[in-house]
């Protein structure tokens, strides 16, 4: 039995977790930049297009049969840093990017009078305990999470049942193309889970590939469902909204339950919670390369700390978020880290490739 | 860096600096063949101890000395079967060699015989209730079991109380309750295994297993473990559960406990090892599941749909024991808004004359609660009883009336007291995560209680008591054995495929039986 190793279900649970909180923050008009109607047809196309992206990372784990980190590295001790030393870093960013638009959340929605550093410093702890106990813990945690998000968007979604208006719905093609591929772009390089894909696709037992269809056909599912409940019950008032889908909670009524966004709070610090810890694992198993002495413990604590840092950037000054945001969005992380990376390692590695076939 | 490693050093050799006793040399002496010295030497040995008697008699002319434990031997067994045929014994031309003989083949003195070498062991014997036989001229012993030390009769086990089965239960000492067992399990695939822990007490273990079922893998393991266990005096059995427990550091065990014989047979039967201790009547299961602290021996008598509301009734029950209080004072602090405008109008007007936040509310009512049921605990009954009436009243009546704390809290904490009941293998996790996230709750709200949900749970996950996730089959999921944990269904479906815990997904034991099981 390989120890550290999760399920390709676990594995599923765990980058949709992660991809969810990415729903939660959107917004379909302002942040995206392209009416809502339109990314209602962005999803499923994006969707189509990260399977077709994939394929030089996946080409090189079947060459390789090793993870993105180890192939690099067998490549050549130098490229194999680099490559370890970006790789952490968009890690290290995009968990100091998920706290900070989390602590946003917190402050601007549910605690507007608290100050933003204490969730900082009260998330990354926990973030960095878990971490520590290893993916497989995480991963067995978020089946049972899965099921009660599941759980509650449901609920969350019967409530706004009645808030329904389909008057809302417009042609995707009002814009004309250039809006939907500006949709799909968005779209695809807002997901750098495919990240943590290639970092935690070598602990896995099972099918791999047949995992990464299932994850993205679910978040595609999911991102277009909620897309449509939060267009059609708040309409163009979501636009105007920092967070549409908490605002569709507090609308939706259940029976005896007043709001609902209590449990959408909940949702919230699950899915971050998850995803925070993702990219403290991720940070972690990249700089290990680097620093091979390090342990455990304290690897896992100084990532955790690196992080604490550029969150609280954004505790002092909350531009940093959109500064965050800009950096890891362009498309050059994504491009760097799921297209350019795996295409050298491929390229450079063919001869061992070929040998070790 | 260079400071932890300091405090560090210091710290473990604080602890390295305490070294167990070690064992007397002089027990593992061997005996010579003089009976006058041997019996010298264990009175000297044993200080001349009130409780060791020593009687020194000739059969068919040959020396012996009779040697027990006062008090630890059935004195009418000793005299019908012991006393009475020796005294008459004649054998001719008799020799010490002869009447070892006699006593070897010839005699139904006692069943259970052992012959020894050592005064340790001659010592281990006579504590545990056998009658010793010194021969002059043999430099051994001879240890008959007639135990007959005073003891509870077994009975109705006080913690697992069930309404149908069986009412046996352990008791403390062990060979009962061998036979409690036995009895359940006609299998010679059953198996005892004895050997004495504690370096000063020498203390009865026993571990029971299936040895057709039980992984030797995790038969392994706890052995290695127990044979770690340098404690002095080992008088329970909770002594030897944190050496079975695993990491990471939580307020969960991964070692289950129960007074049942029932329960251990069924355990058992699953793989599992049940660890038994002279002095206790709780065996410790290993290892144990989470969702077994959520069923009981009736589940399995009742219809399957009442067992299946009972599981839930359960689960809700433990969900409402750890966080309703901290639910509450965390929403009526931070989220008033989230209740319905009845509820809210009414908690309003019985909180607005309270002194104290809620927060501080639930925490006093809480504490003075686990004190009342401390004090009820281990007070004589009929006092117990007493202080349960005086705290009812002080606190549901005389502190909601004198406004020191709000109807709705006394409401909260007595659903809370109430549900923390429905399982109590999870009362100490339950009790002190109640506190904790009544704190939480009512400093950071419902962030601070889901993140306190998150790290619990992320810390239950980790739990891998010898192998075995503690979690599953709930996570990683095994559908086999998800029949008896949501719901339960029904024996016809439960008697188509055994449960064994090795073959739960996400163990690290495989083998069953020395085969590789492909369930």
């Amino acid at each position: 039995m390989k120890t550290n190793a999760i399920s390709s279900g676990q594995l599923v649970t765990l980058l949709f977790l992660s991809r969810i909180f990415n729903i939660f923050t959107y917004t379909p008009h302002s942040q995206t930049s392209v009416p809502g109607s339109v990314v209602l047809l962005a999803i499923p196309l994006a969707g189509i297009i990260m399977v077709a992206l994939f394929f030089p990372a996946w080409h090189l784990i079947q060459k390789s049969k090793m993870g993105i980190l180890e192939a690099a590295q067998t490549v050549h001790p130098f490229f194999g840093n680099l490559c370890a030393g970006i790789i952490g870093m968009v890690c290290l960013l995009m968990g100091a990017y998920t706290v900070s638009h989390f602590e946003f959340f917190m402050i601007s929605t549910i605690y507007p009078q608290a100050e933003s550093w204490i969730f900082v410093l009260l998330f990354l702890p926990v973030v960095a305990y878990a971490a520590y106990l290893g993916i497989e813990a995480v991963a067995r945690m978020s089946v049972t999470v899965f099921i009660v998000v599941l759980g509650i968007i449901l609920l969350v979604l019967v409530g706004l049942l009645p808030e329904i208006n389909l008057v809302y719905v417009q042609s995707p093609f009002i814009g004309g193309w250039k809006m939907i591929v500006i949709g799909c772009i968005r779209q695809i390089t807002n997901n750098m889970e495919i990240l943590l894909f290639l970092l935690l696709v070598p602990t896995i037992r099972g099918n791999g590939k047949k995992a990464y269809i299932i994850w993205i056909i679910l978040g595609a599912a999911m991102y277009e469902i909620l897309s449509f409940f939060t267009l059609t019950s708040l309409g163009e008032y979501s636009a105007t909204r920092l967070f549409p889908f908490y605002t569709a909670a507090s609308v939706a009524k259940l029976s005896i339950f007043g709001r609902l966004d209590l449990l959408h709070i909940a949702v919230w610090v699950f899915v971050a919670f998850i995803r925070t810890t993702l990219y403290v694992y991720g940070a972690y198993l990249s700089f290990r390369i680097l620093f091979p002495k390090v342990k455990k413990g304290w690897g896992i604590f100084l990532c955790a700390f690196l992080m604490t840092g550029v969150s609280m950037l954004n505790s002092l000054d909350m531009r940093y978020l959109s500064v965050y945001s800009r950096v890891l969005f362009n498309g050059v992380p994504f491009i760097l880290v799921i297209l350019l990376i795996p295409i050298l390692t491929l390229l450079l590695g063919r001869k061992k490739w070929r040998e070790k076939a | 860096m260079k400071l932890f490693h300091f405090i560090k050093s210091k710290f473990d050799a604080g602890l390295s600096a305490y070294e167990p006793p070690q064992e007397d040399p002089a027990l593992s002496k061997k005996m010579g063949s003089d009976l006058m010295e041997r019996v010298i030497t264990i009175r000297q040995m044993f200080s001349d101890s009130g409780d060791l008697l020593i009687r020194e008699v000739t059969i068919s002319g040959v020396k012996c000395a009779v040697c027990m434990c006062e008090g630890m031997v059935n004195t009418n067994v000793f005299s019908k079967m012991f006393a009475q045929p020796l005294t008459n014994l004649t054998l001719e031309q008799a020799t010490p060699q002869k009447l070892l003989e006699w006593v070897r083949s010839q005699s139904l003195l006692a069943p259970d015989q052992k012959e020894f070498y050592t005064y340790g062991e001659f010592f281990r014997f006579i504590m545990s209730g056998f009658v010793v036989i010194l021969i002059e001229q043999l430099d051994m012993g001879i240890a008959m079991g007639i135990q007959g030390f005073a003891g509870r009769g077994v009975d109705e086990p006080a913690t697992e109380v069930n309404v149908r089965g069986s009412r046996e239960g352990f008791i403390e000492m062990l060979r009962p309750n061998m036979a409690l067992l036995r009895r359940r399990i006609k299998s010679p695939h059953l198996i005892f295994e004895l050997f004495p822990i504690g370096t000063k007490s020498k203390t009865d273990v026993m571990l029971v297993y299936m040895d057709d079922v039980v992984s030797p893998e995790l038969l392994r393991e706890i052995r290695y473990r127990l044979s770690k266990v340098k404690i002095d005096v080992v008088l329970e059995t909770g002594y030897l559960q944190p050496f079975l427990d695993s990491k990471p550091v939580s307020l969960f065990s991964g070692v289950g406990t129960t007074e049942r014989p029932d329960t251990l047979c069924a355990k058992i039967a699953e793989g599992r090892v049940g660890v038994m201790l002279d002095g206790t009547p709780f065996a410790l299961v290993v290892p144990y599941l989470f969702t077994e602290n959520f069923q009981s021996f009736d589940d399995y008598s009742h219809r399957p749909y009442f067992a299946t509301f009972i599981r839930w009734l359960k689960y809700t029950a433990f969900l409402f024991s750890v966080l309703l209080p901290g639910l509450y004072v965390a929403i009526a602090s931070f989220h008033p808004e989230l209740f319905p405008s009845s509820l809210l109008f009414s908690l309003v007007i019985s909180e607005e004359n309270t002194p104290f936040p809620l927060m501080l509310e639930a925490f006093i009512i809480f504490f003075i609660f686990e004190m009342m049921r401390e004090a009820g605990l281990r007070l004589p009954r009929p006092v117990g009883h007493a202080v349960g009436i005086v705290g009812a009243l002080v606190i549901g009546d005389a502190a909601v009336t004198a406004g020191i704390i709000g109807a709705p809290m006394v409401m909260v904490v007595a659903l809370t007291a109430i549900s923390s009941f429905v399982v109590p293998s999870l009362y100490e996790p339950v009790t002190f995560l109640r506190f904790a996230f009544i704190l939480i709750g009512g400093i950071f709200g419902i962030f601070g209680i889901t993140l306190g949900l998150c790290a619990v749970f992320v810390n239950l996950c980790a739990i891998n008591p010898l192998g075995v996730p503690t979690t599953t089959p709930a996570t990683p999921f095994s559908s086999y054995a998800m029949r008896d944990v949501l719901f339960r269904w029904g024996w016809r479906t439960l008697q188509k495929e055994d449960l064994r815990v090795q073959d739960l997904k996400g163990s690290n034991l495989h083998m069953r039986g020395g085969e590789k099981d492909e369930n």
